[in-house]
């Protein structure tokens, strides 16, 4: 299969160049072997750094923030998190019905994905502070075309990678969604069994040391 | 020698503090209280005392007889009319707390009459005094010596259900002498009556608030038989706990939370209005709810028991519950809050009636059966001003009395939005913009910067158009330098 379409660009334009063309260039990437773990960590970090920066930079005209509320690393965290519950929901999901998709494919590709989202959202952050709040209508028009070009870039990137249909790919992200509530249900459960049963063990270790010590 | 002296001098020292610490100490135990508002994230922010309790008056210290329970209190021609019910006496006070004239016996007719339980008093322009005496079921309305002249019984109407007794607790009149009752268990609002005492109607009764579970009783009364129905309970819409008249004949009333049949909840917070002359609610709905929002931890347990409306345009709501004031201005924002239960001075048991004279607010307590007064601070007094200047739009004069609350409290956001708005009118937008930042008003920041902006625009408009017009030249000659430079090559081939 070497030498299907290529587009020319390296493997560090192709983030780029998904966004306009996302068919050609998951193509291009699934078949000539370009992805890049770097660029995807990169766009995973502007994904994630946005929502440090919309909290810290957005104009005061349209968010006045509680100072005290504010943690940088939990938004980071937090953001971060979400995608990587993503990824690995999707993953789940998707070697159930037959996706072709290795994780790591699904990891980059996600994350390319989210590159025109983020990239409107710094546009965003940066009109913030030059648009009043009467004018708050245009920084809402942005983040709904970030959002519908990523989930367009998204979808064609699972149906390439997948090679599912469009209607299997959609059905998919809904489940992915719900997966995701599964799993951080389950992860919340786990953890309360783990918290009992270390209490168990340290209250049974409290009580022999104590019994030594009346002995 | 020298080792000495360091330890007399480590032990004076050591004494001074000690002492700086017990007066310190001493000092705020004065206020049994710590005052707070809410800033507007909804956190209780401790500000600086605006009120102080300044003396507590029980009655023994001005006449033979302590109060016994009273229950109500009304100004009037300056003088405190106090509605000693367990005695059956009132007590008029003059402005500075000491007796004027008592009314010992209230009398029909020349006889001598014990009031009984009676809840509220009013005194109009000609000093005649209304009693709502619960008890006996009438309001009594006496001339200045205790004769009375006028009793209203229970209205023969057929608006007036048999089954519901007359139970009069309160009771304002306006400036057009329309009486205005509030008899318990009459949801369908204040009785009122007219010049001569007849009975005029209903006003200002409550909503009944439309909640899941009215809608759904509401459905299935649809499929019920007339015998059904009348075992349900019925919405009625809550009763107006308490009200004051403004000078120009508006009422603030306010109504307890309303609990709902067979709900635990307590309602929507929706208590105080603010009503016109017609009966309709004049608080735009959403400021009583602004105002409501911002005592969210607060209200889920308040239960209010009187108001008063300063004509200095502040509103003060007593609290029950908590034995808590709260101040509001006209906009309804939380000025204040403080006040608390307790044994010292400065704090109640049950207080039951709140009152203005002059900058001062009255508190009566029924339990302890005395009469407090609390006078302004200084850092209360820089607050009214600079708050009475700023409702009147005198921005600019505001400014000054603002700064001097800064100083004393800097957690006063609207001390913040007030100079921002002097800044703002004087166009002063860069600076208005740090102050409404504080203030943290983002609807107003944004107006500052709208402004800011376009001067910013003006002012720079010809650096603007030159940076434009620079950028574009040089992008067209990077886009077409290959031309140009093919073009001059060429020649230089030639």
């Amino acid at each position: 299969m070497m030498g299907y379409r290529t587009s020319k660009k390296s493997k560090y334009q192709l983030p780029f160049y998904a966004m306009i063309h996302p068919t050609y260039a998951f193509d291009d990437m699934k078949y000539n072997h370009k992805e890049s773990m770097r660029m995807s960590f990169v766009s995973f970090f502007l994904f994630a750094m946005l929502a440090v920066v919309e909290q810290q930079f957005t104009g005061i005209q349209h968010i006045m923030r509680d100072i005290d509320k504010v943690n940088i690393f939990k938004t980071f965290l937090l953001y971060g998190a979400i995608i990587v519950l993503f990824v690995i929901s999707n993953w789940a999901f998707c070697e159930l019905v037959d996706g072709k998709a290795k994780l790591k494919h699904i990891w980059i590709t996600t994350n390319y994905a989210l590159l025109p989202y983020s990239l409107c959202g710094y546009a965003r952050v940066i009109l913030s502070n030059i648009l009043v709040q009467d004018e708050a209508v245009f920084l809402d028009a942005i983040t709904f075309v970030g959002v519908f070009w990523s989930l367009v870039v998204l979808i064609n990137a699972y149906m390439t990678f997948h090679e599912f249909e469009i209607s299997k790919t959609i059905l998919s992200l809904a489940i992915t969604v719900i997966g995701m509530l599964l799993i951080v249900f389950l992860l919340f459960l786990m953890y309360t069994l783990v918290q009992q049963m270390v209490e168990t063990i340290a209250t049974v270790i409290n009580e022999i040391i104590f019994r030594n010590r009346l002995n | 020698m020298k080792k000495r002296f360091i330890k007399t001098a480590f032990k004076m020292v050591t004494v001074v503090i000690m002492l700086a610490i017990l007066c310190s100490v001493s000092v705020s135990a004065a206020i049994p209280y710590t005052s707070y508002t809410y800033d507007s994230y909804g956190n209780a922010v401790e500000t600086a005392d605006l009120y102080e309790p300044e003396m507590v008056v029980s009655g023994s210290d001005i006449s033979s007889l302590r109060f016994r329970q009273p229950s109500d209190m009304f100004v009037a021609f300056n003088k405190i009319y106090i509605l000693d019910s367990g005695n059956s006496r009132i007590v008029v006070l003059n402005e500075d707390f000491k007796l004027d004239s008592i009314i010992e016996q209230v009398l029909i007719e020349g006889t001598p009459q014990k009031l009984q339980k009676s809840s509220g008093i009013f005194v109009d322009g000609n000093k005649n005094i209304y009693i709502a005496d619960n008890g006996s079921n009438r309001v009594l309305c006496l001339d200045e010596t205790g004769n009375v002249f006028k009793e209203i019984l229970k209205p023969e109407s057929e608006y007036f259900s048999e089954s519901v007794e007359f139970l009069p607790t309160k009771l304002v009149m306006d400036s057009a002498s329309n009486l205005y009752v509030k008899s318990t268990g009459c949801y369908q609002g204040l009785v009122v009556f007219d010049k001569e005492y007849n009975f005029k109607g209903f006003y200002g009764a409550d909503l009944v608030q439309t909640t899941a579970e009215a809608l759904t009783d509401f459905f299935w009364k649809q499929f019920m038989t007339e015998e059904q129905r009348q075992q349900l309970a019925n919405y009625v819409p809550p009763e107006i706990q308490n009200f004051d008249i403004t000078s120009k004949d508006f009422i603030y009333s306010v109504t307890p939370a309303q609990y709902f049949p067979g709900s635990k909840l307590k309602a929507e917070m929706d208590s105080i209005r603010f009503l016109n002359p017609r009966g309709a609610d004049r608080l735009v709905n959403q400021m009583s709810k602004d105002a409501f929002a911002q005592l969210e931890y607060d209200a889920r347990s308040l239960t209010f028991v009187d108001v008063v409306y300063d004509e200095n345009g502040f509103i003060n709501l007593l609290d029950s519950q908590h034995g808590k004031i709260y101040q509001f201005d006209k906009n309804m924002n939380l000025i204040t809050a403080f006040g608390t239960l307790g044994d010292y001075k400065g704090s109640f048991k049950v207080p039951t009636a709140i009152e203005v004279i002059g900058d001062k607010i009255l508190v009566l307590d029924k339990e302890k059966s005395n009469l407090t007064v609390f006078k302004l601070t200084n850092t209360g007094k820089n607050v009214h001003r600079a708050l009475m200047l700023y409702n009147k739009g005198k921005y600019k004069e505001a400014m000054e009395p603002w700064q001097a609350v800064i100083e004393e409290n800097p957690n006063f956001e609207l001390a913040y939005i007030g100079i921002g708005n002097a800044l703002y009118n004087e166009q002063n937008y860069k600076e208005a913009m740090k102050y409404f930042e504080l203030g943290r008003d983002s609807k107003r920041y944004s107006e500052a910067f709208e402004g800011y902006r376009s001067q910013f625009l003006r002012e720079n408009m010809v650096m603007i158009f030159v940076v434009v017009i620079l950028t574009l030249g040089l992008w067209i000659v990077i886009a077409n330098r290959n031309v140009l430079f093919k073009r001059k090559m060429r020649k230089e081939g030639k």
